[in-house]
């Protein structure tokens, strides 16, 4: 079975790792958990270890080389228990001198092989018919050897076992690194801040017109999608700066206020969610925001992000409301103030001046950490956020005029 | 609690400090022993991280002064140690207190952000570089390695030493950097046995750890070469 063996995800914020040197070259035999190929990133050296016994078939990514963080650098063929001829074939290690016949070379082989026995042909088919692998089988045979009953009475044991025990009914995922660092920093987020969540109801008819007046021009000149997330982005940077305890971290020493506004803006992948960062958020008009979002999460998707693009940010955007959410309670992302979540944008009825309307509606809830921020502050962060976003155009002051006349009117 | 011991042998030269924390990796790797924090001195001595630049000053003159350079397994640029430079080694099981390798770069720095602000000296951290400033000034470095969960290498602080080897290398990568010591920071010498136990202290706050000191036999002796 050949199995691919990928650059890993040494920390959360590292997105890519360089090969320094191939311990192991093209079909070579490896034993499990040794060492294949040392990499490094600017501070740390690591080595990848292989993650089964087996014949290294293909160097994908040499030396020197730097790779985003699940890229495939080698691939690898399982060795099972026993050596198969076929394998066997394919082994070029250096104790086989080639004048030898081909049927010396497979003994070699086995003999060679750490704490492999040599076994009858019959046992060697049935094993492998069976899947089994041989090393676990006790020998009753002479020397320890396994016999075809050795053998036979143990996939009879094997069967029993599987009919109640039934793999069928629970199955173990195995951990992937990016969902071990989530699951730790989820914990070690929950445990350290206390969370409270406060949630504001915002009209976003003005922006729905808005942006449907607009998305097709800002397509064709821009070539960018416009969507709900720029206009967000935008009232919270500025509400931020308004607000800076929420653009902060806690420190035993004291809270540390940051004086940038650099924006994560959570992406999902399929495997995991990852954070890349919009730098400078209060700098940036609206186009550019819908460029740089799109752009980022694009490269996420697309496991094409660098280190740079996942560090220092300072506030956390979540959308849930893309997969239809109403209201949430995100978890803050250390080291983190607070984190806005975005639910689905919706029509529904509300009151306006005690006539009811049908409005653009969503709920957007922020979760905080209460050692750094009250509520009466929270509130106060999030009510500027819905008033820039319910007011959107009524001010135009902020915003700089862009080349194609964009600009002039939020 | 967890434990973790304390080695405190002084002033060692770099390779045979090396040697100890290769064979306290190996040991640590197949749980011979527990979690380890090495903390001593070295003599004057440059060494080359695997990500060095390739032009050092240093190399391309040969004007190390007779100063012996040692090429080494840690991620990170170049560095020099010295007599009056706090170097703490820890060899430890990283999975028990984070999975995230660039986390472990976070406490390091924590440790010694705490251990200057228990001599009153107000440090931080600046994006993107690894390590500890003061005032535009690097006055700690970190270089590790890390196989299998288990780590070595660690972190360098400058107490009372002279800044001058520094001058002759790129520090770290970075083209420009002024390296800083504790000392021309605060004006005063500093008792290095005192930075020693506040550095342990913190080790200990910050990996919620019990540190215990233990014996060290003449196996590794003070040999200033």
């Amino acid at each position: 079975m050949s199995l691919k063996v990928i650059m890993p995800q040494m920390g959360e914020s590292v997105a890519e790792g360089t090969i320094l040197k191939w311990l192991v070259q093209e079909g070579e035999r490896v034993a499990k958990d040794q060492s294949l190929v040392e990499i490094s990133t600017d501070k740390i050296d690591t080595e990848v270890p292989s993650p089964v016994t087996g014949i290294l078939q293909k160097i994908l990514h040499s030396a020197d080389e730097t790779v985003p963080v699940g890229t495939v650098i080698a691939e690898i063929n399982e060795l099972t228990g026993e050596v198969t001829e076929e394998v066997a074939e394919k082994v070029k290690t250096p104790v086989i001198q080639p004048a030898r016949p081909a049927q010396v070379t497979v003994r070699i082989i086995e003999e060679e092989g750490e704490g492999e026995k040599r076994y009858s042909p019959l046992v060697r088919k049935l094993a492998r018919e069976y899947g089994v692998n041989l090393q676990v089988v006790k020998g009753t045979g002479a020397g320890g050897r396994i016999t075809k009953q050795d053998l036979s009475g143990y996939i009879e044991g094997v069967q029993k076992l599987k009919i109640p025990s039934g793999p069928e009914v629970e199955e173990v995922i195995p951990l992937t690194p990016i969902r071990r660092i989530i699951a730790e920093r989820m914990v070690q987020s929950i445990k350290a801040a206390p969370h409270v969540t406060t949630t504001f109801e915002v009209d976003m008819t003005v922006i729905a017109k808005y942006r449907e007046m607009n998305k097709d021009t800002m397509q064709k000149s821009q070539g960018v999608h416009l969507t709900y997330l720029p206009f967000i982005i935008m009232a919270t940077a500025s509400a931020l700066r308004e607000n800076p305890v929420l653009n902060s971290s806690w420190s035993d020493s004291g809270i540390i206020i940051k004086k940038y506004i650099n924006i994560g803006i959570a992406v999902s992948l399929e495997d995991g969610l990852i954070v890349p960062v919009i730098r400078k958020a209060d700098s940036m008009n609206l186009i550019e925001l819908a460029r740089e979002s799109q752009l980022l999460a694009q490269k996420a998707r697309d496991k094409r992000l660098k280190p740079e693009d996942v560090h220092d940010s300072t506030f956390t955007i979540t959308n849930y409301g893309i997969a239809g959410s109403l209201f949430g309670t995100p978890i803050i992302m250390p080291p983190h103030a607070a984190i806005l979540g975005i639910g689905a944008i919706n029509k529904r009825p509300v009151i306006i001046n005690d006539a009811i309307a049908i409005r653009q509606m969503a709920y957007l809830s922020l979760s905080f950490d209460h050692r750094i921020i009250d509520g009466a502050q929270a509130d106060r962060f999030l009510s500027k956020i819905k008033n820039t976003l319910e007011e959107w155009g009524s001010k135009s002051e902020k915003v700089p005029v862009t080349e194609s006349g964009f600009g002039g009117v939020w | 609690m967890k434990k973790c011991l304390l080695l405190n042998p002084g002033l060692v030269e770099y390779g045979s400090a090396w040697d100890l924390q290769k064979r306290l990796f190996h040991e640590r790797s197949i749980g011979m022993v527990s979690d380890t924090l090495i903390l001593l001195q070295h003599p004057p001595t440059y060494t080359l991280g695997r990500r060095s630049l390739p032009v050092q000053p240093v190399l391309d003159d040969n004007c190390g002064n007779g100063i012996p350079i040692y090429r080494v397994d840690r991620g990170g640029g170049a560095t020099y140690h010295g007599p009056g430079q706090v170097v703490a080694y820890p060899i430890l099981g990283l999975r028990s207190y984070t999975l995230d390798y660039y986390n472990y770069l976070r406490l390091l720095e924590d440790v010694i952000i705490l251990t200057l602000s228990d001599f009153n000296i107000i440090s931080e951290r600046v994006d993107g570089f690894t390590g500890v400033w003061v005032d535009g000034k690097k006055v700690g470095s970190i270089g590790i390695r890390i196989i299998r969960g288990i780590t070595m290498h660690g972190l360098s602080l400058n107490v009372n030493n002279d800044l001058t080897p520094f001058r002759k290398i790129i520090p770290c990568n970075i083209h420009g950097v002024e390296m800083t010591s504790m000392t021309q920071i605060s004006g005063n010498t500093l008792n290095m046995k005192e930075v020693e136990m506040s550095l342990v202290n913190n080790f200990s706050k910050v990996f919620d750890i019990e540190v215990s000191q233990i014996h060290v036999d003449n196996e590794y002796p003070n040999d200033v070469k």
